[in-house]
């Protein structure tokens, strides 16, 4: 699949973190939304199901692993890959407990953002 | 619990990071103050070159309005840590001062966004970032852009260092010196003719850095640096150490009970001419006959006045120091506790040394402008050098002889409760001035107090 056609949801409240991994993502050839809280997060992926949603731990309304158990009970969003991205590792485990395909430690650089995304996508649908 | 959280950048520098207990917490934003001129950019640009490889991410060195990059190569390629080649491969200087003379501290924002993306750089120095403040409009200006040069250089996985010729004041009441997450200042003072430099940690979040003041010196390599030397870990033995170790001087060990106790300090006092650095010389070629490798710390007499004192107690210089006698010899002129310290040990591990003479403290008490400090740095000093076995003697100068009419004529009373033995030499009285020794304290040894004469013969001195 061409990394053109996917689309990959950025929840951070952070703006500086947003900008960070458009940037990372669309110089790779990703297509970008973003989104500044879990629930509209939620909201965006249920009306266009991205091929990734990368999610802050801590959002407001909804955190991050809120969002994900809910796009992952949800049989019309669980096929998601989502990725948490965190900068306490030992959040790793609670991550994979709410249904995350991959876990990324913030501060983000951009070569580990991509293998991030591409290995959770690997082990959610077997393919790169 | 992962390691990778707590993951440490290294200085470059061993002693530098000992101090800080590993280095710089990784992807933190620090700060290296200093009024000019007292080391802090050669720090900087030391641990530059010391993270600069080919496989790697490269670091990223702004200058802004203090120097211009070319400036500060001109003087950088004078040092040995300098390497041409790293220069625009694996170190990009990039002189930003045009852009914020033009368009004001707003410009660097943008400029560290478009770099995080075209160098990527796991390092950013700036230098100076006190400059900045000249350029804001208002302190509302400064803090807007600080939050977001903070909350940029937070998201990307990077460490950083703001440089700047901060006062203590600005560390109290800038913006930066918040967000920071270590901070360390540099500072110079002057003792007489010479000036010392001195570095300490003000901050580093998540560490439990050595505190205090730590002696630096600039060479050609770059910062040499002496942490602070802090009493041993374990300064308590309740095994009582009964070896004791014959001083080679004939007629004094029965004076100290049977020969001085291994481990212990002794502190021989006494005006000049009475006889200390023979004393103490003679203490230390003794180490040869007893299997014991001695260190002959001086900064009075140079080596060769040294080797012609030798060679009156009927030694030979160059075959003694094959035996393994060392001789650590510094001008008193030049003499900083600090990098003594770190000498000394370092010989006392390579060398294995038993026995050590320093020659003489009243030099320490000299160079060092802070009693309290000196103080703090001999008691830690004889306690490692007590618990490494070694078996010390210092010389101390005084007026008068020590002691006279049961008084303490010198200054001696603030060494006193560190040393476990107080020998006194006098000149003598009319009308035969016959030198005298007389034992003040011995700790934990049934001494003799009683005043002997002694003589400086070809063989040394004889207590008499």
């Amino acid at each position: 699949m061409d990394k053109k056609s996917k689309l990959v949801i950025i929840a951070d409240a952070d703006i500086q973190v947003r900008q960070l991994v458009d940037r990372f993502l669309t110089d790779a050839g990703y297509t970008v939304e973003h989104a500044l809280d879990g629930y509209e997060a939620l909201d965006k992926a249920r009306k266009t199901p991205p091929h990734v949603v990368l999610a802050d731990i801590l959002m407001p309304k909804l955190d991050g692993l809120a969002l994900c158990r809910l796009l992952k009970s949800d049989r019309a969003t669980e096929h998601i890959v989502t990725v948490v991205m965190f900068s306490v590792l030992a959040s790793e485990e609670r991550a994979m407990k709410a249904g995350a395909d991959g876990f990324i430690r913030k501060p983000l650089e951009k070569h580990r953002v991509l293998m991030a995304l591409e290995e959770a996508a690997r082990k959610r649908n077997g393919i790169a | 619990m992962n390691q990778a959280l707590y993951e440490c950048i290294s200085t470059g520098n061993r002693q530098m990071d000992e101090i800080l207990n590993g280095g710089f917490p990784a992807n933190s934003i620090n700060i290296i103050m200093g009024q000019p001129g007292t080391g802090k950019t050669i720090f900087a640009e030391q641990m530059v070159f010391h993270h600069a490889t080919d496989n790697d991410r490269p670091i990223l060195y702004l200058t802004t309005l203090s120097e211009p990059a070319s400036k500060v190569l001109t003087y950088l390629q004078r040092f040995t840590f300098f390497d041409e080649n790293k220069i625009g491969t694996s170190v990009h200087y990039q002189d930003i001062g045009t852009e914020l003379a033009q368009d004001g501290i707003s410009a660097l924002v943008p400029f560290v966004q478009q770099a995080i993306h075209s160098v990527a750089p796991k390092i950013i120095v700036i230098d100076s970032f006190k400059a900045l403040h000249d350029l804001a409009e208002s302190h509302q200006e400064m803090r807007r852009m600080l939050h977001s040069l903070t909350s940029s250089l937070s998201a990307f996985e990077t460490t950083v260092f703001l440089v700047g010729e901060y006062t203590e004041e600005d560390s109290r009441t800038l913006p930066e010196f918040a967000v920071a997450d270590g901070i360390l200042q540099f500072l110079r003072s002057s003792l007489s003719t010479r000036d010392e430099r001195f570095l300490r940690v003000l901050k580093l979040r998540g560490s439990s850095y050595l505190e205090g003041l730590h002696g630096c010196k600039i060479t050609s390599g770059g910062l040499d640096i002496y942490p602070r030397l802090i009493t041993p870990k374990v300064t308590e033995s309740y095994n009582a150490e009964i070896e004791r170790v014959s001083s080679g001087i004939e007629g004094f060990d029965d004076v100290v009970g049977g020969g001085l106790l291994r481990g212990s300090t002794t502190i021989v006092a006494g005006p000049a001419g009475a006889g200390k650095t023979t004393f103490s010389l003679q203490f230390a070629l003794a180490g040869s006959n007893h299997n014991e490798r001695s260190l002959y710390v001086n900064f009075q007499e140079n080596p060769s006045q040294l080797a012609r004192l030798i060679k009156f107690q009927g030694a030979d210089l160059e075959k003694i120091k094959a035996g393994g006698f060392e001789l650590l010899y510094v001008s008193p002129v030049e003499l900083q506790i600090d990098s003594i310290i770190v000498k000394l040990f370092g010989l006392i591990q390579e060398k294995n040394i038993k026995r050590v003479v320093i020659d003489s403290i009243s030099d320490f008490s000299r160079s060092s402008g802070d009693q309290d400090r000196l103080h703090d740095y001999l008691y830690s000093m004889l306690q490692h050098l007590s618990l490494k076995g070694v078996t010390t003697l210092m010389t101390y100068e005084t007026f008068g002889t020590l002691m006279e009419d049961g008084k303490d004529t010198g200054s001696i009373s603030r060494f006193s409760n560190m040393t476990d033995n107080i020998v006194s030499l006098g000149l003598g009285q009319e009308p035969d001035f016959q030198r005298d020794i007389r034992c003040i304290k011995a700790r934990a040894t049934k001494h003799d107090r009683k005043v002997h004469h002694f003589d400086i013969t070809n063989n040394g001195i004889c207590v008499s």
